[in-house]
């Protein structure tokens, strides 16, 4: 009897176990997400749908705007071992989901389903938020997440010709490469370079103007990417402050319109540049090919190079600022930064580098038509205006997806 | 009769042009052609009162001027202006 006694016992002690673990309980979602971005909001949608089916909770933290709710997500990543800044961003109790697609749906379900008094990762962060400021035990997929999820912010899309292209593997550097291209044909360098060429030429000794033009490129390169890299912080801080958006895009509409009506006022053939400017460039230049010495020549071309591309970006500041823009508003890797504005270099400097190319193999300089740098001005203007008007009225259009 | 061009080593208009004057020195082998590099020349040029564009062509027949145009001329367009003057 006290043998049957206990038997019942347990197994009404197991059964009402078992009861309780089955009982549907409260689930926490953590989403972080940005203002502006498309894919949170079709996930915040989503959640609000799935709310009557289930018995959740959702707290939602903005993230680029809220530079406390950033640190949080940054936190709650580092402490599950995810080293990346995109939003949206899921946590159920100690799993996190990056981006949003339709396989991340039945993730965010099945997590609820299972979700078994899971530990509360941000509960944790929050309960100790310094623990976490370091990434722990990097982890290559979310945790727990289905290998689909890697992909969850990419669209694939079917262009035509190209057949299926995913869109945000191949629209920045597209971006990069394009606008870097047309800011090349911007001749507001181009005079120095021509003279430079012309001057080299002159002389005979084949290595010295390889190492004295290439000196120059690179240098004027360097300093593009070093003026693009300095405005990093700012654009960073313009996705988050909306005042400093406007004023960004209002500078874009005005560098638009000036360089639309430029192509249409310009004569054709080249401006001449102020005799003061071009005789003192002129002499330097001078000065520093005819230098006996090779390594004091290439750091004079090196000076040169930074002076005079520094006085110059005041003439074609707009499109390498409006791209960081559009950089900024991604939310990249650091890696990510440096490649892009790499690619807006490498074809910024294209033209310049043909024409350096042709004129140390033939011994004869050659010139682009300024009536492409006057098309230049155009297609540019359109550019800047149109990224103005975007990130007045749709910024998350300039965030192409990720 | 003259031709006068004004062009700079630092203006690719100017290179670009220079092929197409060569084509029309061997089809109108009796105009007077006299070029001028913009920095070089500075003295010689003060006279022609260049404006802000180059390559700078000039006609001038009986020390008149009779014709001015600025920007790269493809050699079709030269043949116009040539042809067109009458010289």
């Amino acid at each position: 009897m006290k043998k049957i006694f206990l038997t019942l016992f347990f197994f009404f002690l197991i059964v009402l176990t078992n009861v309780k673990s089955v009982k549907a309980e409260n689930v926490d979602i953590y989403l972080f997400y940005g203002n502006g971005c498309p894919h949170c909001k079709s996930e915040k949608e989503y959640l609000n749908e799935i709310k009557n089916k289930y018995d959740i909770t959702i707290h939602e933290y903005e993230t680029w705007y809220d530079s406390d709710n950033e640190k949080l997500m940054t936190r709650v990543k580092n402490a599950l071992g995810i080293e990346n800044p995109y939003v949206p961003f899921t946590v159920i109790g100690d799993i996190g989901i990056t981006g949003f697609n339709d396989n991340t749906k039945s993730d965010i379900e099945y997590k609820i389903k299972n979700y078994n008094n899971s530990e509360n990762i941000v509960e944790k962060v929050l309960a100790n938020p310094e623990e976490y400021d370091t990434l722990k035990n990097k982890v290559i997929e979310d945790n727990n997440v289905t290998n689909e999820n890697k992909d969850t912010n990419e669209e694939i899309k079917d262009i035509p010709l190209l057949g299926k292209v995913n869109v945000k593997k191949v629209s920045l550097p597209l971006i990069a490469a394009s606008i870097g291209l047309v800011d090349g044909f911007n001749p507001c360098a181009m005079w120095i370079l021509l003279f430079l060429i012309s001057l080299l030429i002159g002389s005979n000794d084949r290595k010295r103007m390889w190492i004295l033009g290439l000196s120059f490129l690179i240098s004027s390169a360097l300093v593009y990417a070093l003026f693009m890299v300095a405005w990093l912080p700012v654009a960073r801080l313009a996705t988050s402050v909306g005042l400093i958006r406007i004023i960004i895009a209002l500078f874009a509409l005005i560098a638009g319109i000036v360089n639309i009506i430029g192509y249409f006022k310009k004569e054709d053939g080249c401006e001449i540049v102020s005799d003061n400017k071009r005789k003192k460039i002129f002499s330097k230049i001078k000065k520093f090919t005819k230098e006996k010495h090779l390594l004091i020549a290439v750091i004079g071309m090196v000076i040169l190079a930074f002076t005079v591309n520094v006085v110059e970006l005041a003439c074609s500041a707009g499109l390498p600022l409006l791209f960081t823009q559009v950089l900024a508003m991604n939310n990249l890797y650091t890696s990510e930064y440096i490649l892009y504005i790499s690619i807006y270099i490498l074809f910024f400097l294209l033209d310049d580098l043909i024409i350096f190319f042709i004129a140390m193999i033939t011994l004869k300089a050659t010139g682009i038509s300024a009536k492409y740098s006057k098309f230049s001005h155009l297609i540019g203007g359109i550019i800047l205006f149109l990224i103005g008007i975007l990130l007045i009225f749709k910024p998350e259009i300039l965030m192409l997806g990720f | 009769m003259e031709m006068i061009i004004i062009s700079a080593v630092w203006c690719p208009d100017c290179l670009i042009m220079k092929k197409e004057i060569k084509k029309i020195k061997e089809k109108y082998p009796n105009i007077n052609y006299i070029e001028y590099d913009y920095d070089m020349d500075e003295d010689k040029i003060k006279k022609y009162n260049v404006s802000n564009t180059l390559p700078l062509i000039i006609i001038e027949k009986n020390n008149e001027e009779i014709f001015r145009c600025s920007g790269a001329k493809k050699e079709k367009e030269l043949i116009n202006i040539i042809e067109s003057i009458g010289l």
